[in-house]
């Protein structure tokens, strides 16, 4: 936190090059993010690029003072402190409920024959809230990537995934059970930031948000 | 680094806590010395209450920050480890002192457990700062005790510190007035209260109280508050809350004003807070260095009709402020 600029965490990725585009319709000059793949930080534009799953951080931290990053991310940890500003309206996704298609749910088969559900994701809380709120007993199998995998290998008897087109549900041979919630990019604020440089954050997320 | 005494770090202090060696504890020392005879010479006599307190004679104790650790004494009795200090000083000034006595001034300097929320890396032992005022006239006592914290952080050693300042009475009255059922009032203020401005947009319009949204994005500086039309947002200009607000604004030095930052979406953190409400903040440390507001709601649990105002900061990130605008950060 310099001054009345902002600094502005990017997530890598999915989110990032429309990200991006917000960041240009607020007068920024994203070129060199752009060109530059390896690069992380831009102190001369006020960018830097992190996972998804770190934008919080940097938030909370205040070493950047606006971050863009998905609306699971911020339910996953929603622990932390942060300003949610606003609905960017890009990078819709759906968090579902998935298993092995056929019938039976090999879900339903686990539940009734063994009491509980082994379900693989990276959404840990999501994905635990959902199966309580359906009063079900799951055990969650915390996974960092390629959750297709869990229940295709038996690890899992199925998976909580943001889906954004179902192609790799296809791809993989598992079906979508149940939609637990829809997810879109959000524009967040660090607390500190968002009262002591309220002007300029006013000034650049009104530019960011309009479509 | 050579390796530790024992060879190993295998014996660490509980998560949420730490230990204070010799360097930092001459610096944390000095500060807090400052700190607490600035308090002391302007009339708030430093207080010391036990660390346990009778789980039954913390009256109103569920408006505060929720107690961590509670333990069984030889005689049943439950006993809480305070998680702040404010509660237990209006204990103080409830059993010990008498209506004539009134206004009381307190300060302290000591330590509350908190309960932590998992992963967040939030301290479960704080060494807080504040003083209370029991007894005064409600605006007089947030004129004074804003002045006093600002001066606190001076004294600590802050050039650029500043206050966020709001009211928690403007959006509930805003939303009693429009008729909005309670469950929805609260489902709002709790979006508020989350800073989530996104479900505040979304439950303001479905309410058809979109002024509510306005108020809550709302921040004007101290300075420009003279020029600030409160009618444009929705507020009533005639009501308690923002007639007590801007006489607050009116009654703090031209200096103070450049440092303030009227938030009216600024919502306490903690329940006794039930009007006039402000927090601390240094451009070097994303968090808020601690805050303060009035408690009168609590005041009442305990069975006074008195009122009452406080603050407390957070002894260690004002610290860390301190080398953070040494190191230049935020400026």
């Amino acid at each position: 936190m310099s001054g009345d600029r902002l600094t502005i965490a990017i997530p890598r990725g999915a989110l990032m090059v429309e990200a991006l585009d917000c960041l240009e319709r607020a007068g920024i000059d994203t070129a060199e993010v752009r060109s530059n793949d390896r690069k992380l930080h831009f102190p001369d534009v006020g960018i830097v690029t992190v996972r998804p799953s770190d934008v919080p951080t940097y938030v909370e931290s205040g070493a950047a003072d606006l971050g863009i990053t998905g609306k699971d991310v911020l339910v996953e940890q929603s622990y932390r402190e942060f300003v949610e500003l606003a609905d960017l309206d890009f990078g819709g996704c759906t968090m579902v409920v998935a298993s092995i298609a056929g019938d039976p749910d090999p879900m339903d088969v686990a539940a009734a024959r063994l009491g509980v559900i082994r379900v693989a994701t990276k959404y840990p809380k999501q994905a635990g809230a959902w199966f309580a709120a359906h009063g079900k007993q799951v055990e969650i199998v915390e996974v960092k990537g390629s959750v297709e995998l869990a229940p295709l290998t038996g690890m899992a008897d199925g998976i909580v995934d943001l889906v954004a087109s179902g192609a790799t549900l296809r791809e993989n041979g598992l079906v979508a059970r149940d939609e637990i919630s829809t997810t879109t990019a959000r524009l967040i604020a660090n607390p500190v930031s968002h009262r002591l440089k309220a002007t300029e954050m006013d000034r650049v997320a009104a530019l960011m948000t309009r479509a | 680094m050579t390796p530790a005494l024992n060879g190993s770090n295998a014996r660490p202090a509980p998560s949420g806590t730490r230990d204070v060696l010799p360097d930092e504890m001459r610096e944390l020392r000095e500060m807090t010395r400052v700190m607490v005879d600035l308090l002391d010479n302007a009339g708030y006599g430093e207080v010391r209450t036990p660390t346990l307190e009778y789980e039954r004679a913390m009256a109103g104790a569920e408006l505060g920050p929720s107690a961590a650790y509670r333990l069984i004494d030889e005689h049943g009795d439950a006993l809480v480890l305070r998680s702040d200090m404010t509660v237990p000083i209006v204990r103080v000034a409830v059993t010990r002192y008498e209506t004539d006595d009134l206004p009381l001034r307190f300060s302290y300097l000591a330590r509350a457990w908190r309960r932590v929320k998992p992963r967040s890396g939030e301290a479960r032992e704080i060494l807080q700062l504040g003083a209370e005022l029991i007894g005064s006239e409600p605006i007089d006592a947030a004129a004074e005790l804003l002045a006093l914290c600002g001066e606190v952080l001076s004294s600590a050693g802050l050039a650029d510190w500043q206050i966020g300042l709001g009211d928690a009475r403007i959006l509930g009255e805003l939303l009693e007035a429009s008729g909005a059922s309670d469950a929805d009032s609260r489902a709002l203020l709790e979006a508020v209260r989350d800073q989530d401005l996104v479900t505040v947009d979304a439950l303001a319009k479905e309410l058809g109280v979109p002024q509510a949204a306005t108020i809550a994005r709302t921040r004007i500086n101290g300075d420009d508050l003279e020029g600030f039309d409160p009618v444009g947002i929705g507020i009533n200009p005639d009501s308690a809350a923002w007639s007590d607000l801007t006489t607050v604004v009116g009654a703090l030095s031209p200096e103070f004003r450049t440092r303030v930052v009227l938030d009216l979406g600024l919502a306490p953190k903690i329940d006794y807070y039930d009007g006039i409400v402000f927090e601390a903040y240094d451009p070097a440390i994303g968090r808020a260095l601690g805050g303060g507001g009035s408690y009168d709601a609590l005041m009442r649990a305990f069975g006074s009709s008195a009122s009452g105002f406080g603050f407390a900061l957070d002894t260690e990130l004002v610290h860390a402020a301190v080398a953070g605008e040494e190191r230049g950060e935020g400026s």
